[in-house]
């Protein structure tokens, strides 16, 4: 397949600072500030790494490390549409076809020579088995020693803390003796900062979207953490969250007046269809179904003490909602259903999951206790070939009458 | 004799040890602290056919081993079983250990959280895990377990994986080879038993012989959790020889350094077990692929055949590498993933193929 990646994050980038001279939106703000992301893999002033999700980013900042994670690619591989190829290429390389599509598109890009050669290769234990197993699949392919991060499950103890901060110190002198970048403690300090005024104005982003009516469509925030998480610790993270936050003021100050009706609030479990679909679209234009929180948008941790900022990464870290036993996420999802006054939760049950779709039955009966039905769709959120819309769309309808007649 | 803990109800086995039963899965369970708290450790062995219990609970995509073991309490089968000892071994047993939990509310269960580094300070934390486990054990039977039972039980089970060790070479001895199938019996009894009955029954095992390999190629089994004798039996029937293995409940039970008597016995436990033979769910940088070649390249078999049990992340995400791996080294390689029951037809023909081939 003739495709670039380099190229990709460069016609990104640019064909947003086009559209933002025209108009600037955040959501334009949003992907031009992953195509400059995109750009630094590529961008000898840069280290570049492909990690884990839910990796500290703020400390690739610090270091000058140009870093995404390897979802994020898979995600940008099944937007563009061109996720079939590298997924059927990644099959032919012996990867499982019932893994995760995520990573197995992104195993069949590297064997491609898609990607190039990192300098880093950085995963973690957490949140699941075939993130690190790529990432040590790749170390493989391209011949780059890898870093792991070993994350202790919840709860949080003296212990688990500096186990994981000691681990956050070798993974910087790691970083330094691959790449030759030197850590910093001023700018650490600075990237604690950044993300700490970030996480505020997204906080304040997600208390609006408790209202009802929600500011926002179902579209607006679709994979912003986890694609935030990339911008985390820079200046350009305020930025976007500031935007958003505006646009958000703007509609709640035009009384949602231009957003679409909102009879029934939804709840997003994990993560988005990554291709184009019509559901989204469908559940608004049909039923009046405005999804207003997905399970990844949810700030759990306080602001990084920035003298002192890799505890507070830390615990982040291994507070995350996914990583640990299911009554951790599952706690967090209901008080999300009761915070945000959901009616109903969708979880595709992405294919290849297996801590998703291991634990979908707990959370369905969990939420289901509090009164907030959930559906589990089987689909795969990468892979196209067996994505059936007509099906998805009766189970969908189905479920929607079912909110309509306990309303 | 071998089989009996196999092949009759292991409950009602069980019961005459006259100990408390204390279920366990992975083999990064330290034993010895099940041991020592004075239950009978049993490793738990799901249920051969569905009743379609564990496809309501768990998708279908997830471990076949898992969904039976899911499928095996539901359906009372351990209801014998006095606490289970689960670990974060992979995704799949960290949401076997959720769904037990709900399902199973007055069981007592556990979660012991092993690190997937072996560092100086993944030991420290997990000799503290280990630690963590014994007091929850104390609590469990309102007995201490001093530091000296701690060492007895260190002591037992080293005994026995030492005879272990001298049964695995047997399989690959030239005058009178054991047959694998019998050692894979034998290994699954001795985590069905307390360490002291284990040890007697692998002794004598080891004196009398019994079973032995027919002539033919040589091969080694590799994968996850392959807890079943007939599957080696039916390798056998089709003129192998199983010579080697590198499973959740053969090798990976068995083979461990020493733990360091002259250590703190948590902390000579938790670094035996990250030493130990990785499961490749380990991030470490002498991983099971390097594991393995080191094993092939001692053994020279004719053949490996891989049994890997659908949905396991952490073995399937290693073949293309193994692959690379058996080619560079010139062995034949089958490569089967599979369902947790007996045999399928369809598996079975493939393996009559790939032995003929040899």
């Amino acid at each position: 397949m003739d495709f670039n990646m380099k190229d990709y994050f460069d016609s990104l980038a640019s064909s947003m600072e086009k559209k933002l001279a025209v108009e600037k939106t955040a959501r334009r703000i949003f992907v031009y500030e992953l195509g400059r992301i995109g750009r630094k893999l590529f961008d000898p002033q840069y280290a570049s790494a492909w990690t884990g999700v839910f990796v500290p980013f703020e400390i690739f900042q610090s270091m000058d490390v140009g870093a995404v994670y390897i979802e994020f690619v898979g995600a940008m591989l099944s937007s563009a549409g061109m996720a079939p190829h590298f997924l059927q290429k990644g099959e032919e390389s012996g990867i499982t076809p019932d893994g995760c599509a995520y990573h197995r598109a992104l195993y069949g890009a590297a064997s491609d020579g898609l990607l190039g050669k990192p300098q880093l290769l950085i995963g973690a234990t957490s949140p699941c088995d075939g993130g690190l197993k790529t990432i040590l699949n790749m170390a493989r392919l391209v011949g780059v020693e890898p870093f792991t991060l070993d994350i202790p499950y919840p709860p949080v103890t003296r212990e688990k803390i500096d186990y994981l901060v000691g681990q956050y110190r070798d993974m910087m002198d790691y970083i330094e003796r691959l790449s030759g970048k030197k850590a910093d403690h001023d700018r650490l300090r600075e990237a604690a900062a950044h993300s700490n005024a970030a996480v505020r104005i997204v906080r304040e982003i997600y208390e609006a979207c408790k209202q009802t009516p929600a500011p926002i469509t179902s579209e607006t925030l679709k994979n912003f953490q986890v694609i935030f998480a990339l911008l985390m610790g820079s200046p350009a993270g305020t930025e976007v969250a500031r935007v958003f936050l505006e646009e958000i003021r703007a509609n709640i100050a035009g009384g949602c007046k231009d957003l679409p009706k909102e009879e029934f609030r939804l709840l997003w479990v994990q993560n988005r269809i990554q291709y184009k679909n019509n559901l989204i679209d469908y559940l608004q234009t049909k039923f009046n179904a405005k999804i207003v929180v997905d399970e990844l948008n949810y700030i759990y941790w306080d602001d990084l003490d920035e003298d002192n900022p890799l505890e507070g990464l830390a615990v982040r870290q291994i507070m995350h909602p996914l990583n640990g036993t299911g009554e951790h996420r599952i706690e967090t999802l209901k008080k999300m259903a009761a915070d945000y006054k959901i009616h109903g939760a969708i979880n595709p049950s992405h294919w290849g999951c297996r801590q998703n779709c291991g634990m979908r039955q707990l959370m369905k009966s969990a939420l289901g206790d509090i009164g907030v039905p959930m559906i589990n769709l089987d689909v795969d959120c990468v892979d196209t070939r067996n994505y059936f819309e007509g099906q998805l769309m009766t189970r969908l309808q189905g479920f929607m009458e079912m909110l309509r007649e306990n309303a | 004799m071998i089989n009996d803990i196999y092949e009759e109800s292991v409950s009602n086995k069980i019961k005459e040890y006259g100990k408390p039963a204390a279920g366990w899965f992975c083999s990064y369970t330290p034993v010895e602290i099940i041991d020592a708290a004075g239950y009978t450790p049993v490793r738990i062995s799901g249920a051969r056919t569905s009743s379609g219990a564990a496809d309501s609970i768990m998708h279908t995509n997830i471990c076949p081993y898992i969904k039976a073991c899911v499928e095996a309490a539901e359906s009372g089968d351990l209801d014998f079983l006095d606490c289970v000892v689960f670990t974060n071994g992979c995704d799949a047993q960290r949401r076997l250990y959720d769904i037990w939990k709900s399902r199973k509310p007055d069981m007592p269960i556990y979660l012991l959280t092993i690190p997937k580094k072996n560092t100086p300070v993944s030991v420290a934390l997990l000799s503290g895990q280990i630690a963590a486990l014994t007091t929850w054990f104390k609590k469990q039977t309102g007995k201490e377990i001093g530091d000296e039972r701690i060492i007895d039980s260190i002591k037992t089970y080293k005994e026995l994986r030492a005879i272990a060790a001298k049964l695995d070479e047997k399989r690959r001895d030239a005058k009178a080879p054991i047959a694998g199938s019998r050692f894979a019996g034998l290994m699954l009894g001795a985590q069905r038993m307390p360490a002291a009955d284990a040890i007697r029954m692998l002794s004598d095992a080891l004196e009398k012989g019994g079973e032995a390999a027919q002539p033919g190629p040589a091969v080694i089994i590799a994968g996850n959790m392959l807890d079943d004798p007939d599957w080696i039996r039916m390798i056998e029937s089709y003129g192998a020889r199983v010579v080697a293995d590198d499973l959740c409940a053969g090798r990976r039970f068995w083979e461990m350094p020493e733990p360091d008597e002259s250590a703190p016995p948590f902390a000579a436990l938790a670094e035996a077990y990250l030493s130990k033979p990785p499961c490749p769910r380990m991030a470490v940088p002498d991983d099971s692929v390097a594991y393995m070649k080191r094993l092939v390249e001692s053994v020279r078999p004719d053949g490996v055949i891989f049994y890997i049990l659908k949905f396991c992340d952490t073995h399937l995400y290693n073949v293309p590498e193994m692959r690379r791996m058996m080619q560079d080294l010139d062995i034949r390689a089958l490569f089967i993933e599979g369902d947790y029951t007996t045999a399928s037809g369809q598996a079975a023909t493939r393996i009559q193929a790939f032995i003929e081939m040899l």
